[in-house]
């Protein structure tokens, strides 16, 4: 791909890749948690009874016993007993239950 | 979380089921449409979870969309409640009537309260309070707490410090209470200090003054004890103000005399009751006025409503009228005995005040038809009284 003035114009997934890279070097600079920059997804759990998902995109599997969450690249599987969302919104959810694994799928 | 409920049940919230195969579908629906779903849980093919009243509606297209079958399981909230109150105005009238009420009582006083008065009697300074319109059933706005502390303490030398703190409908009147001056001797009156009974000196201790007596002197009342004229080294006479306490033995005698037959008073065992509504100091008679017939005496009693305790300025005031008649009585010699027992207890109170009783003999007798009740006291008491020296220049 070329611009008018002759110059080469990167494709979009390096421009992204790029950016990340960026980014994740600021991250190491400053000593910045890594969501705040890069949007990871973040999980923060009051012991085996509930986690609080942030950055989640949706459920893609849910029951009694497993609940698996779509984060971004990757998926968040949680399983354990008597699981229920507590509260869902598009970019977050609350798990609450017995809670015994926490996988995570990419 | 008590205030996300709070919010919760003033918007309304419906419980509801999904039942169909993609329910993580319609979560995801629901969710990225900013519909607010909680406390969800699923069971199999079914979940139910909750929604706000409003939103409930919203859920419909992205069930369809996801083939859920959805219904209401259960609503709650103060929409619901109010539609279910919708036609009975009474209630609202009523709140609104509360509301009022409360509204008009709360700018009333309803109780007053003093604390830290020990010598002031509490109902001097209530009636004090009250002529400076603190009272019950004053309006709070009325009183001006400044200026009433301000004549409450001129009108109330004994106290040093007042303050009303009006808290609610109470007013907590807290005071402080002067310290006593001592009595005042003034230097510039000449006095001696005579007997006030007649007796023998047992002791003496002469402040001020000149001693004419010595212990073991018997003195009869009227005698200078110690002069308050006395002499410099030059031989001029000098005036001072005599003061000494002088500890004399002394003998008193108490007669009373209680005849067998007198004429009393005594209950008739007619009652008559009379009951008035008090509020804010009035009383309401809550009887037809009829006259009591004369003899009797008044039993008052009262009876304040309360609440958590407090009494309020409201209740039923009760007058006990016991019906009398005048009736001779005779008394046997020794229910005579007792009455003047009695008042000769109430009478040596008086006449002996501070005196050490050494030694006593009580004889009694009947002497035409009247109980003679005689005692004689020896006792220690201090004699000594001032009696000015009138100087023929003033």
């Amino acid at each position: 791909m070329t611009r008018k003035n002759g110059r080469r114009r990167a494709p979009a997934q390096n421009d992204e890749d790029f950016s990340r890279n960026t980014l994740d070097k600021l991250n190491h600079a400053f000593d910045i948690p890594q969501s705040s920059l890069l949007g990871n997804t973040q999980i923060e759990l009051s012991g085996n009874r509930e986690a609080i998902v942030d950055g989640c995109h949706g459920i893609l599997e849910y029951d009694e016993n497993t609940i698996k969450l779509a984060a971004g690249k990757m998926s968040v599987r949680f399983t354990g007993r008597g699981l229920q969302i507590k509260v869902l919104t598009p970019d977050s959810a609350v798990i609450e239950g017995f809670i015994s694994n926490i996988e995570f799928i990419s | 979380m008590f205030f996300l409920r709070f919010i919760r049940y003033l918007h309304g919230y419906v419980k509801f089921k999904a039942q169909g195969a993609f329910i993580e579908r319609f979560l995801n629906l629901a969710a990225r449409d900013r519909i607010p779903v909680w406390d969800g849980r699923k069971r199999g093919a079914v979940y139910t979870g909750h929604t706000s009243a409003g939103a409930y509606r919203k859920l419909r297209p992205h069930a369809r969309k996801s083939g859920v079958r959805i219904h209401v399981v259960e609503k709650q909230g103060l929409p619901f409640k109010r539609r279910r109150y919708k036609n009975r105005r009474g209630l609202l009238v009523g709140f609104l009537l509360f509301l009022s009420f409360i509204f008009l009582t709360s700018r009333f006083i309803w109780r007053v309260e003093v604390s830290g008065n020990e010598r002031v009697p509490e109902s001097e300074i209530i009636a004090v309070l009250e002529k400076n319109g603190v009272t019950p059933g004053a309006m709070r706005s009325s009183i001006d707490v400044r200026g009433a502390e301000r004549r409450i303490l001129m009108a109330l030398e004994d106290l040093s410090w007042i303050a009303l703190n009006i808290k609610g409908g109470t007013v907590h009147a807290v005071v402080r209470e002067r310290d006593l001056m001592p009595p005042m001797v003034d230097p510039n009156m000449p006095c001696n200090i005579v007997a006030a009974r007649s007796g023998q000196i047992m002791s003496m201790i002469v402040y001020e003054g000149q001693a004419l007596k010595a212990v073991g002197d018997a003195v009869l009342e009227g005698d200078i004890i110690v002069s308050g004229i006395t002499e410099d080294r030059l031989g001029q006479n000098l005036f001072r103000h005599a003061r000494a306490k002088v500890m004399a033995r002394v003998q008193h005698q108490i007669i009373v005399e209680t005849p067998l037959v007198q004429n009393e008073f005594v209950e008739t065992g007619e009652i008559k009751t009379r009951r008035f509504f008090h509020v804010f100091g009035w009383d309401l008679p809550l009887f037809l006025p009829r006259k009591i017939p004369f003899p009797y005496h008044v039993d008052r009693s009262q009876r304040l409503l309360q609440i958590a305790g407090k009494e309020l300025p409201a209740g039923i005031f009760t007058e006990r009228y016991v019906l009398m008649k005048e009736q001779e009585v005779t008394y046997t010699e020794n229910e005579a005995q007792n009455m003047a027992l009695h008042t000769l207890e109430i009478l040596r109170k008086t006449q002996l005040d501070g005196a050490e009783i050494i030694d006593k003999a009580i004889t009694g007798r009947v002497k035409d038809g009247v109980f003679v009740l005689k005692a004689d006291y020896i006792c220690d008491m201090d004699i000594a009284s001032e009696r000015r020296i009138l100087l023929s220049n003033e």
